[in-house]
């Protein structure tokens, strides 16, 4: 099985390779935080702001508590309940603006 | 052009070292994240889902009635076949990874796409190796490599695209603003890292003209080295891409953080880890060693634990916001095509035991688990993908029709279940008439009695397939509704907390405007 000779040391390369950069990933802090990334993706607002402004010269600036009103693509409950202490900042985040 | 950030630093507010603060600033007034590509992309991925889905409807269609478009060589079904599995795998799934890919790697790295021309050119060298497979395949230009079948001149052009996406992704990872990579980039960097493997190794040829060549590997090597290709392609262009679209996506439309971030993380190393092994239970009781017959079977029933990790992750995320799940049909299309993530991701690994391949293998059994996981799962989820993609990119709140969103998925995951349901009947069915013997040990049935008893389950699985290529031009239609009543925007790049989390400046500005 010759093909084996190939296959068996690439797999076992490749899986070398992903232990290495795993530990060297791991002291490097990646991992340590395992509750903040998930929070800091949904504080990324990517909503389009409810008026596209009209080029060039005019501020481009959104209030992000108008896009709040409008509804996202699907429905938006209109109570948005975070009920962790860091959604609660992440919506007073929102606000503060 | 004033942005948000510009107010943050005249009002002072939150920092923690005014200078480089001011410096970041300044250094990224104006930039926008490159959502023209991802623009590009996401259509792509609607107008090609059609083109390859119709292209299985046709192909299903002469299942049930073989000389229905006429005997035409070039239209015959040993032709078309690789068509429509390119054109569904490389070209529908592809450009939605692609433009998922491209989407989050901007977003979670707050950083615009690196690489300059090398972006346009993953766009431009990735549909023309789809309409060169449209043109070569149906001429019967092939290397005859089940989902490799592209002639070498082509394979070159991919793997050149394929440095180039590598480079694209993995530049703007390094450039990031935040010190955190958020877990969906893994999954979509493993994903690019081992394609760009398996494409290199399964496709190593000899050319003796521009539209032949001879693989470097023959009989059960090639067979091995095929479904090592075969299989990691499963696990790494089907899974592992997708799994990063879930984890963008289902939180984002969810509004809720990941159930686990750690589950995650340990989601995405034990898939990497176990995934490789699992090629060989594509060739049981073949020339193949037992030996790795049985440890691809093995490493297949591993694989249960990671996948259903992750999907029990992913559904979970839910937990305290079910309630969305009847009012948002985006959110509908992402968790349930979680469910046939879960369902085909128990059933592979069942059928990956030997015994019960003995069953199943060369029934149609195997087309139904396929469909389960590529229309339920792969299908699904780059759906209510673009679903979210689609107003972000035109400026819009929502899509053109709500409404349609819900119509669309009732009709696919309807589409899904009568195709996968008719061909799991079909494929028990064929299996056990296949092995059926006599008391004297002669046969119970000639093969054509078997394709005889199918047939009723071929025209179920077209109608199945009508469906869901039906939903996919309901699609169609609302992303071009959505395209002429909005305008592409393009975002500007959100800044960066003082602490490296997420920033929230969320201003557009009109593509055109730049």
């Amino acid at each position: 099985m010759e093909s084996l000779i190939l296959l068996v040391p690439l797999s076992l390369v490749a899986i070398g390779v992903a232990v290495a950069f795993f530990f060297r990933m791991n002291a490097s802090g990646q991992f340590d935080d395992d509750v903040g990334p998930a929070w800091s993706v949904l504080m990324d607002d990517d909503r389009p702001a409810d008026r596209v402004i009209e080029p060039p010269g005019i501020d481009v600036k959104s209030d992000s508590l108008d896009s709040d009103q409008g509804a996202v693509s699907g429905r938006r409950s209109p109570s948005v309940s975070l009920t962790t202490d860091r959604g609660r900042l992440a919506e007073n985040e929102h606000h503060r603006r | 052009m004033s942005t948000i950030a510009d107010d943050e630093r005249l009002s002072g507010e939150g920092q923690a070292n005014p200078g480089d603060r001011v410096v970041t600033v300044d250094a990224t007034i104006g930039e926008t994240y490159n959502y023209s590509v991802v623009r590009g992309f996401a259509v792509m991925t609607v107008v090609w889902g059609v083109v390859g889905m119709l292209v299985g409807v046709v192909i299903a269609a002469q299942l049930a009635w073989p000389e229905f478009l006429g005997g035409i060589s070039w239209l015959s079904y040993g032709r078309l076949r690789p068509l429509h599995t390119n054109a569904v795998i490389f070209a529908f799934g592809g450009s939605a990874l692609f433009a998922t890919s491209y989407y989050v790697v901007q977003r979670t790295c707050q950083a615009r796409l690196f690489g300059g021309p090398l972006v346009g050119f993953t766009f431009w060298g990735w549909q023309l190796v789809i309409v060169l497979a449209a043109i070569t395949l149906p001429l019967g230009i092939t290397q005859s490599k089940e989902y490799a079948e592209l002639e070498w001149p082509i394979d070159i052009l991919i793997a050149a695209v394929w440095v180039a996406y590598a480079i694209v992704f993995f530049g703007t990872i390094v450039k990031r603003r935040v010190p955190h990579i958020y877990v969906a980039n893994w999954f979509y960097g493993a994903f690019i890292l081992t394609v760009a493997v398996l494409h290199l190794v399964n496709a190593a040829a000899l050319p003796v003209s521009a539209t032949k060549s001879y693989s470097a590997y023959a009989g059960v090597q090639d067979a091995m080295i095929q479904w090592w290709y075969g299989h990691n392609a499963v696990g790494f262009f089907l899974t592992a891409g997708f799994l990063g679209m879930m984890y963008y996506f289902i939180p984002k439309q969810a509004e809720r953080p990941i159930y686990s971030y750690r589950l995650s993380i340990v989601h995405f190393w034990a898939l990497i880890f176990t995934y490789m092994w699992a090629g060989p239970h594509h060739l049981h009781y073949t020339a193949l060693p037992d030996w790795t017959q049985s440890v691809g079977m093995v490493f297949s029933l591993i694989l249960l634990a990671p996948s259903w990790g992750g999907m029990i992750n992913g559904v979970m995320t839910l937990s305290g916001a079910w309630h969305k799940l009847r009012t948002d049909p985006i959110l509908k299309f992402l968790i349930v095509s979680l469910s046939f993530y879960g369902m085909s991701t128990f059933e592979g690994p069942m059928m990956s035991i030997k015994t019960v391949n003995a069953l199943s293998h060369y029934t149609d059994w195997t087309i139904g688990h396929v469909h389960s996981g590529a229309l339920g799962w792969v299908g699904l989820i780059s759906m209510g993908s673009i679903y979210y993609l689609v107003p972000r990119l035109f400026g819009r709140q929502e899509m053109y029709s709500v409404r349609l969103i819900e119509v669309h998925f009732w009709i696919a995951t309807l589409g899904i279940v009568a195709y996968i349901a008719a061909m799991w009947v079909a494929g028990v069915m064929q299996g056990l008439m296949w092995r059926a013997t006599n008391v004297d040990g002669t046969l119970t049935y000639a093969f054509v009695e078997s394709v005889k008893a199918t047939w009723p389950y071929y025209v179920v699985r077209l109608v199945g397939g009508l469906l869901y290529l039906s939903g996919m031009l309901l699609m169609l239609f609302n992303v071009i509704m959505t395209m002429r009543s909005g305008q592409p925007v393009d975002a500007r790049v959100s800044m960066p907390e003082p602490d490296g989390s997420g920033g929230t400046g969320i201003s557009t500005v009109p593509a055109a405007a730049r």
